[in-house]
C-alpha cells in the first residue's frame, strides 16, 4: 500500500474529471486494462472524479470512446509537478543554496564555548585564559589545536588533575577536574579538644603533647592534647627547614557527660484532645503564587492543621500535573484533667526522662539515671517539678585545627 | 468434466493442501474494516456505482454494498476497496455460486 502510494507520488497523479452516460463500463475498461483508479466519486448520473497516474492518463484517453467519455484534468500532484513548480522558481533555489551553504559555512565556526566541572577554579579566568591563546568565539574551528589547549591549560592551571578540549558542532566544550588540595584550614595541626563539658575516666595520648589527666573536669571545646613539632624546628637546634611536619594530636578520651532536662505537671489541668472532626482544604501553587482554595479549618473553634504537598496529575500516568498542599485540621477542645500527686509525679519524671533522653548521642552508653522531685502549691494548685539527670560514659575527644602559637605550627 | 465439478476438486484440493480457497477456485474474498472500509478481491467488474450502493460482479453472484457516501478508494483489476459509511454487503439471491 505504501509502495502504491509512493510510486504514485513519484510519478505524479492527476485529478481528471470523466462525464459519460455509462460511468460503471468506464471503470470496468480502466481496470480489465490493468489502470489502477483512486478515489473514485461519482457526482451525479453522467459525472466522476478519480486519480490515476501520470502515466496511465494517456493509456486511458486512447482507451476511451470520445464520443461517448469526456474527460478533463482537474489537478495536477506529485513529485514531477513539484519538481516543475520548482524548476520555474530558479531564485527560490538560490535561496535554498545559499541558505544551505551560509549554514555549512557557519557550522565551521565556534560559536559556544562552555566550561565544565570547574568548582574551585573561576570559570572567567578559564575564559580570559583560552582567549589569551586566540581561542574565543568566531574562530574557526580548524584554527584551534585542542590537544595543545589541554596541555596548556593544565600549564597554567595546576589545580586541573584532568581537562578535555572537544569541538562538538559549534560548541566548544572544556571538561575538566580539579585537584582535591586540602584548604588552609584543613592543612593547620590538629589537636584533640573536647566535645562536651564533663569527668575524664578514660586518656590515653597517643601522639601529641598531652595537657589533662584522668579525674580532671574539663569544659567543651577545652584543649587536650596538642599537636607537636616533629622537627626540632620547635628550638631550632637540628637546623630544620620550613618544611618541619607537625604531629597531630591523637588520644583515647573517656568522659562522664551528664545530660539534664526539667519537667513539671499541674494535678489540675486541661488537655487539648481532638474530636475527631476533621477538614480537608487545598492551597494550589501557581507561577510562585499560594491560592488558598478554602478556609483551613472552617467553622472549628480550635484546631490543629497539618499540611503535606501533593501533586495533582493532569491525567493518569501523565508527568504533568499541579503542585498543591493539603491542608488537614482536626477539631480540637480543652478537657480538665485531675490527677493525682503519684500520678503527677511519674508523669513529670517520664516527661522530663524523656526529654533528657533525647539529648543523649545515639549509641551512647547510659550509665546512670537522676530524678529531683519537689512539689510546690498545695491541694489541687499543686505542681510536682522534676529535674532529671542522665550520665553518660562517652568518647568527648575530636579534633580541631590548632588554635595555639601559629609561629609552631606553620601552614604547609 | 463441468465447470461445477472442476470447482469442487479444486476447492477439496485446496482444503486438503491448506491453500488459500479463494486463490484456486477465483472465490471473491470481502473483508471488511469496521463500518468504514471493504475491500473485495478477485471481483470481476462494477455493475452499479452511485454514493449509496456499489453493486459489484463476483464468481459467486453480484454483490451490493450499501451505505451512504461510498466511494472507490482503490480500483484495479481484482481489487476494490470500497469507503464510506457501510450499511450491508449482501449476495443477490440470483445467480448463486459457490
Amino acid at each position: 500500500m505504501i509502495l502504491d502510494r509512493l510510486r504514485a507520488f513519484f510519478s505524479g497523479t492527476l485529478v481528471i474529471k470523466v462525464r459519460g452516460a455509462d460511468l460503471e463500463e468506464f471503470i470496468n475498461a480502466a481496470s480489465r486494462d490493468g489502470i489502477t483508479l483512486r478515489s473514485v466519486k461519482r457526482h451525479g448520473r453522467y459525472l466522476l472524479t478519480c486519480r490515476v497516474a501520470m502515466s496511465d492518463y494517456r493509456k486511458l484517453r486512447r482507451l476511451l470512446p470520445q464520443q461517448r467519455f469526456r474527460s478533463e484534468i482537474v489537478g495536477k500532484h506529485g513529485f514531477p509537478v513539484t519538481m516543475r513548480r520548482i524548476r520555474s522558481r530558479r531564485m527560490l533555489i538560490l535561496g535554498l543554496a545559499a541558505a544551505v551553504g551560509l549554514l555549512y559555512y557557519m557550522s565551521s565556526f565556534v560559536w559556544f564555548i562552555r566550561v565544565t566541572g570547574n568548582e574551585a577554579l573561576p570559570e572567567d579566568a578559564i575564559r580570559q585564559f583560552i582567549e589569551s591563546r586566540g581561542v574565543r568565539r568566531g574562530i574557526r574551528k580548524f584554527e584551534i589545536d585542542a590537544d595543545e589547549l589541554e596541555k596548556e591549560l593544565a600549564i597554567e592551571f595546576p589545580r586541573i588533575s584532568w581537562v578535555a578540549v572537544r569541538l562538538q558542532g559549534t560548541l566548544l566544550s572544556i571538561d575538566l577536574a580539579e585537584k582535591l588540595t586540602p584548604t588552609p584550614e584543613e592543612s593547620k595541626a590538629l589537636d584533640v579538644v573536647a566535645a562536651k563539658s564533663g569527668l575524664i575516666v578514660t586518656f590515653i595520648p597517643l601522639a601529641g603533647v598531652p595537657l589533662i589527666r584522668e579525674g580532671d573536669t574539663v569544659e567543651a571545646g577545652q584543649v587536650l592534647v596538642r599537636a607537636q613539632a616533629a622537627s626540632g624546628y620547635m628550638d631550632g637546634t637540628s637546623g630544620a627547614s620550613d618544611s618541619a611536619e607537625v604531629i597531630n594530636a591523637r588520644a583515647v578520651v573517656e568522659a562522664r557527660v551528664w545530660y539534664q532536662a526539667s519537667a513539671q505537671v499541674k494535678l489540675l489541668d486541661t488537655e487539648v484532645v481532638r474530636t475527631g472532626r476533621v477538614k480537608t482544604t487545598r492551597k494550589l501553587h501557581v507561577f510562585g503564587l499560594s491560592i488558598p482554595l478554602g478556609i483551613p479549618g472552617k467553622g472549628f473553634a480550635h484546631s490543629e492543621c497539618e499540611e503535606r504537598s501533593d501533586t495533582i496529575l493532569l491525567w493518569p500516568g501523565s508527568r504533568i500535573g499541579l503542585n498543591t498542599t493539603v491542608v488537614t485540621c482536626h477539631e480540637t477542645a480543652l478537657y480538665p484533667v485531675v490527677r493525682t500527686l503519684e500520678q503527677a509525679r511519674t508523669e513529670a519524671i517520664r516527661n522530663a526522662r524523656t526529654q533528657a533522653l533525647e539529648k543523649v548521642p545515639e549509641g551512647v552508653e547510659v550509665v546512670d539515671e537522676i530524678a529531683t522531685v519537689s512539689v510546690s502549691g498545695e491541694g489541687e494548685n499543686a505542681v510536682v517539678h522534676v529535674e532529671f539527670t542522665v550520665e553518660t560514659i562517652e568518647d568527648i575527644g575530636v579534633l580541631r585545627a590548632s588554635q595555639g602559637d601559629d609561629s609552631l605550627f606553620p601552614n604547609p | 468434466m463441468s465447470t461445477r465439478r472442476v470447482r469442487g476438486v479444486r476447492s477439496s484440493l485446496a482444503e486438503t493442501l491448506d491453500i488459500p480457497r479463494e486463490v484456486v477456485v477465483d472465490l471473491p474474498k470481502l473483508t471488511m474494516v469496521g463500518r468504514f472500509e471493504v475491500t473485495l478481491e478477485n471481483h470481476k467488474g462494477i455493475v452499479e456505482f452511485h454514493p449509496t450502493i456499489v453493486r459489484l460482479r463476483t464468481s459467486a453472484g453480484a454483490l451490493a454494498v450499501t451505505g451512504s457516501s461510498l466511494t472507490l478508494s482503490e480500483l484495479s483489476s481484482s481489487k476494490v476497496t470500497i469507503r464510506g459509511v457501510i450499511d450491508s454487503a449482501q449476495y443477490s439471491a440470483t445467480g448463486r455460486g459457490q
